[in-house]
């Protein structure tokens, strides 16, 4: 699904470069479920960011599903980005003028979709999500583990192949966390793609594969006990 | 406390450039308009302050109500009778204002401009500075006269022509006894040259200065101090009644204006000179006013929207022991210190713009920062405007709660809405004047198209010296202009299309018998036999004057009814209760001023449609076109049917200098003089489009700026929504969405401001541009404020949903 070869992301601030990401090689393969990990600052998610094509690489090749889409252009990305790649981000990034319903709903709207199909897709995830009751609530309303469930059900609702979370859990007590965890590991059984950024190693259980990073470089993947355990 | 209040300010300033310029311009803006417009108001409210006993000086009018006619001037026995009747008034000053007047000094022909014959006492009215002579006892010799210092040197080539002289109309002959400085621009009156009264007997005839129909001699009384004109007004009525004979107070009547009020109260028929008008004066300050709030709405709007970026300040402050007191005067400082910046500007603005504003209007506008005065108004000017557009702000902004504020809970509150209601009232009133512009300008357009019921085009039209001995002159001079092959015609009238006709007899029908009831007021213009046909004028029934029908006697004391012909408007005729085809072949008695014994008996000839002969302004009057008399030609109308016209101009030049040696030639085109009539609408068009973009400038600066802080405030939601797959597109859809609806909501307060406002405005003009005609404004109007407003938000949108949505999350 994704194959990157010694991709690298320079940011420019002045005279000064920063290297984010420097000659990554990694490729995913469709069902995984990878775990990228690493202290703060040393590229996990700009790593993301590349690969939901939310940022651009400055140089090196990224494939997605076979396509080099390293230099494509913002509207086209876009496009592949929608129809294929669902987020999840540690702050929720729900829309506070939108009630949770809406805001499950609004790649849909991008979509092009009818608003009573809209509706009704969106509230059929809620019901899967167990947060139904709370459809017609605004995200501040919702308790954090509440908002993170209402952004898994947004990403989710388009049926992407990929998700991408950014520390999902971080801003999660433990339960909330392991019930977020839950959900995305009930997503990765049934088919989907999962890349998921986090400080927690027991997090990283969760993952088929492990990817370390440090300083803008891949260092390690480990396959872990949950894989092993699999494949025992 | 205060220097750190100051550096506060400064950094909050400087640190935000786009929101610091925005407000910056738009207070500079208007700080500046309200500045040019005072300078005019000043200049306008200044007229005729500068006399002696001005407060107390009054000039008498009359009214004539038969034909609507208001007059600036009255009846130059009116003035010494007053003064013999009422012992109260302690002096009259009459002036004639002659117009231009031919004369010649040493074989040369000048035509002398605005040439008045006035009391020898005017001096003691209106204390012109003297130049040369003694000014005092000029006027008493009615040999004499007086010049201003640019007439002295524009005829005699000297400032001091003293005992010079002059030979006018090519027959009275006077001397320079003294020089005046030349006129303030800011009088009412208009002269170059004063003539002695105790001239106009000898040339005008002995009995002159008595005429109560000569309506021409402006006449001013000084009251005594602390006297109520109404005590004497209210004894006009009886006045006239004791002198013109009993009842006559019911169709003509006195009145008096203070001298200082004329300017711009006075509209009258016949002034010295087109007055000011108050209603300008108010139009232009209101307008200055709107841009000035345009203004600070911007200010009271960015300040608002962005308070959440001041919010912490306001919090920590509070946390360190400010008081809400403090704070609000912190924020008033910063506000102050924003205006005076832009004063600065506005200043800078007004010493550049101010002498092309003068130049527009034609008038002496200065400014000038010497003048304490000046600097004083500028400076509470700033602090008004400092603390009235910082006070909204400053109560919003340091109501902050520092719990709320430091947690970050604080949020906009329902300053939203209000921010939104100044928007609203922004574009309201930008829309709004845009319209007022439109209708100003369509108007313009109206009465040029206007069918006039005449041919004006392709008229040259010249002003006879108005002197006896050369009326034998005008017979040979039109034939001999009729020669060139380029002069179609030449016909000569009492007036020309475009004047305003004074002249008015009193007509009985000649079926009925002569009683107060009977008698009908009509405006006469005397007219040659040709006219008709030389400005193509239709007949609706009869037909045009015939040779022999020129030149009628008047009646005498031997021939007491003599015979003449007329042709009616079809207005005259209604009101002698005729229909076109009726009033052909009746008889009509025109009453002389000697008596209703003596008449003429006119034979209606034809009818004509109503023609517009004066400007639009004035109602279209019953009017009575009688047949050429030699006394009555004061105008030559000369048609020339050519694309170079210079060659038949150079024959009229040619011809009149050989005819009339002793008098200039001055000529016009027709329809110059017709631009004229509307000139000062079309200035007031062409001021009200500067001051409407202006105002939509200033609007859009603060849309944008408004634009720029929503967008910046909604960046995070924007970033997630190109996450979630929205397009460019989508985004600026999203942006602009909100702010059409306030364009919308502005169009529906507009409209009807717009409408109502114009509607009264044309109701000064007596045909005006039906509504059908400006609709369209309305809509063109809506989408050009819908327009700009896209386009401004667009930008602003379009950057922020270009931009990679990892750059409106990464702030997190």
């Amino acid at each position: 699904m994704i194959e990157m070869h010694d991709l690298n992301k320079v940011y420019r601030t002045g005279n000064v470069e920063t290297t984010a990401l420097s000659g990554i090689n990694l490729e995913i393969n469709n069902g995984e479920f990878i775990a990228i990990m690493g202290p703060s600052g040393c590229g996990k998610s700009t790593l993301l960011n590349v690969m939901g094509m939310l940022d651009t690489p400055t140089s090196g090749r990224y494939g997605f599903q076979g396509d080099d889409v390293a230099n494509y252009a913002e509207a086209k990305l876009a496009d592949i980005r929608k129809r294929n790649i669902g987020f999840i981000f540690q702050s929720f990034n729900l829309i506070d003028e939108l009630t949770v319903l809406e805001n499950v709903a609004l790649p849909l709207l991008y979509q092009k979709m009818p608003s009573r199909e809209r509706r009704e897709l969106a509230e059929s995830v809620l019901e899967r999500m167990g947060i139904a009751h709370r459809a017609n609530h605004r995200p501040q309303q919702l308790s954090g583990g509440q908002q993170q469930r209402v952004a898994v059900a947004r990403a989710v609702i388009t049926q992407p192949s990929l998700i991408l979370a950014d520390e999902p859990t971080g801003n999660l007590d433990t339960g909330n966390g392991e019930e977020v965890l839950d959900l995305l590991n009930q997503l990765n059984a049934d088919g989907t793609t999962i890349v998921m950024v986090t400080h927690d190693p027991s997090h990283s259980d969760h993952a088929s594969r492990v990817v370390h990073m440090l300083d803008g470089r891949v260092l390690t993947e480990n396959v872990t006990s949950v894989q092993e355990a699999r494949r025992a | 406390m205060l220097s750190n209040y100051l550096k506060i300010a400064w950094r909050n300033i400087v640190g935000n450039p786009l929101f610091s310029a925005i407000n910056i311009i738009g207070l500079a803006i208007g700080l500046a308009c309200c500045i040019i417009i005072t300078v005019f108001v000043q200049y306008e409210s200044s007229f005729d302050k500068q006399w002696d006993n001005a407060d107390r000086t009054y000039r008498v009018t009359r009214d004539f109500f038969s034909n609507n006619l208001r007059l600036a001037a009255v009846a130059p026995p009116i003035g010494p009778l007053l003064a013999e009747d009422f012992p109260e008034i302690e002096a009259y000053t009459r002036a004639l204002g002659a117009g231009d007047v031919g004369m010649s000094v040493d074989q040369e022909q000048f035509m002398a401009e605005n040439v008045a014959i006035a009391d020898p006492n005017i001096f003691e009215f209106f204390a012109f500075e003297v130049l040369h002579g003694d000014a005092a006892t000029a006027l008493e010799d009615p040999s004499n006269f007086v010049l201003t210092r640019s007439a002295a040197e524009k005829y005699f080539g000297t400032d001091n022509p003293i005992g010079r002289r002059a030979v006018f109309m090519g027959q009275a002959e006077a001397t320079v006894a003294a020089v005046i400085e030349d006129l303030p621009s800011n009088t009412h009156m208009r002269f170059e040259m004063l003539l002695s009264i105790r001239s106009i007997p000898l040339m005008m005839g002995p009995t002159a200065l008595e005429n109560w129909g000569s309506n021409n001699y402006y006449t001013y009384l000084r009251l005594p101090e602390g006297y109520a004109p109404e005590d004497l007004s209210s004894r006009f009525p009886a006045f006239i009644d004791k002198h013109q004979g009993a009842g006559r107070s019911d169709s003509n009547a006195l009145n008096l204006q203070r001298l200082t009020d004329i300017h711009l109260t006075s509209n009258r028929d016949a002034e010295w000179r087109e007055n000011g008008s108050l209603a300008t004066v108010y139009t232009f300050s209101a307008v200055a006013l709107v841009i000035l709030l345009i203004a600070c709405i911007n200010f009271m709007n960015l300040t608002t929207a962005r308070s959440t970026q001041r919010a912490k300040e306001v919090g920590i402050r509070k946390v360190v022991g400010a008081t809400r007191g403090q704070l609000i005067f912190q924020f008033l400082g910063e506000s102050t210190l924003l205006v005076a910046l832009a004063m600065l500007l506005a200043v800078a603005i007004v010493e550049l713009a101010l002498p092309f504003f003068a130049a527009f209007l034609e008038l002496p506008l200065s400014f000038s920062l010497a003048n304490p005065e000046t600097l004083g108004v500028l400076l509470v000017g700033v602090v008004v405007v400092g603390l009235f557009a910082g006070s909204y702000p400053a109560f919003y902004l340091s109501h902050f709660r520092p719990v709320e504020v430091l947690k970050g809970q604080a949020t906009g509150g329902n300053s939203g809405l209000l921010r939104k209601g100044l928007v609203v009232f922004q574009f309201a009133t930008s829309i709004a004047l845009l319209i007022a512009t439109g209708v100003v300008m369509m108007q313009m357009q109206y009465v040029r198209n206007i069918d006039l019921g005449y041919d004006k085009a392709n008229n040259i039209v010249l002003p006879l010296p108005f002197f006896a001995p050369l009326w034998e002159t005008y017979e040979p001079l039109k034939v001999e202009l009729e020669t060139h092959p380029d002069i179609v015609s030449a016909v000569y009238s009492s007036r020309v299309p475009g004047m305003l006709n004074l002249d008015s007899g009193v007509y009985i029908r000649g079926d009925e018998q002569i009683t107060d009831e009977s008698m009908v007021g009509i405006s006469d213009i005397k007219v040659d036999y040709q006219w008709f046909d030389h400005y193509n004028v239709e007949f609706l029934a009869g037909r045009s004057f015939r040779e022999n029908e020129r030149r009628i006697e008047m009646p005498t004391d031997e021939q007491p009814v003599t015979q003449g012909a007329a042709i009616l408007n079809e207005s005259a005729a209604r009101r002698l209760g005729w229909s076109p085809q009726e009033a052909v072949g009746q008889i009509l008695r025109q009453l002389t001023s000697s008596g209703t014994e003596k008449f003429i008996e006119r034979e209606v000839v034809g009818v004509i449609p109503d023609i517009h002969f004066a400007s639009l302004h004035n109602e279209m009057k019953a009017t009575l076109y009688a047949e050429p008399n030699p006394v009555y030609n004061r105008q030559l109308s000369v048609k020339v049917d050519a694309r170079d016209p210079t060659s038949a101009i150079q024959h009229l030049e040619d011809v009149w200098a050989r005819m009339l040696p002793a008098n200039p030639v001055s000529w016009e085109f027709l329809d110059d003089n017709f631009a004229a009539l509307y000139r000062s609408e079309q200035r007031q068009a062409q001021m009200f489009g500067m001051f409407s973009a202006f105002a939509i400038f200033v609007a859009t600066l603060g849309l944008f700026g408004l634009a720029s802080f929503t967008t910046e405030r909604r960046t995070k939601e924007i970033g997630i929504r190109k996450v979630m797959g929205a397009s460019v597109r989508d985004i600026v859809l999203l942006l602009t969405r909100d702010f059409t609806g306030l364009v919308l909501l502005a169009n529906v307060i507009a409209w009807p401001a717009a409408f109502y406002f114009m509607s009264d405005w044309l109701n000064r003009f007596v045909y005006k541009a039906p509504f059908a005609e400006w609709a369209w404004l309305f809509i063109v109007s809506a989408f050009a404020a819908l327009a700009v407003a896209w386009i401004t938000i667009a930008v602003q949108a379009s950057r922020a949903a270009t931009a990679r949505p990892v750059m409106a999350l990464r702030y997190e």
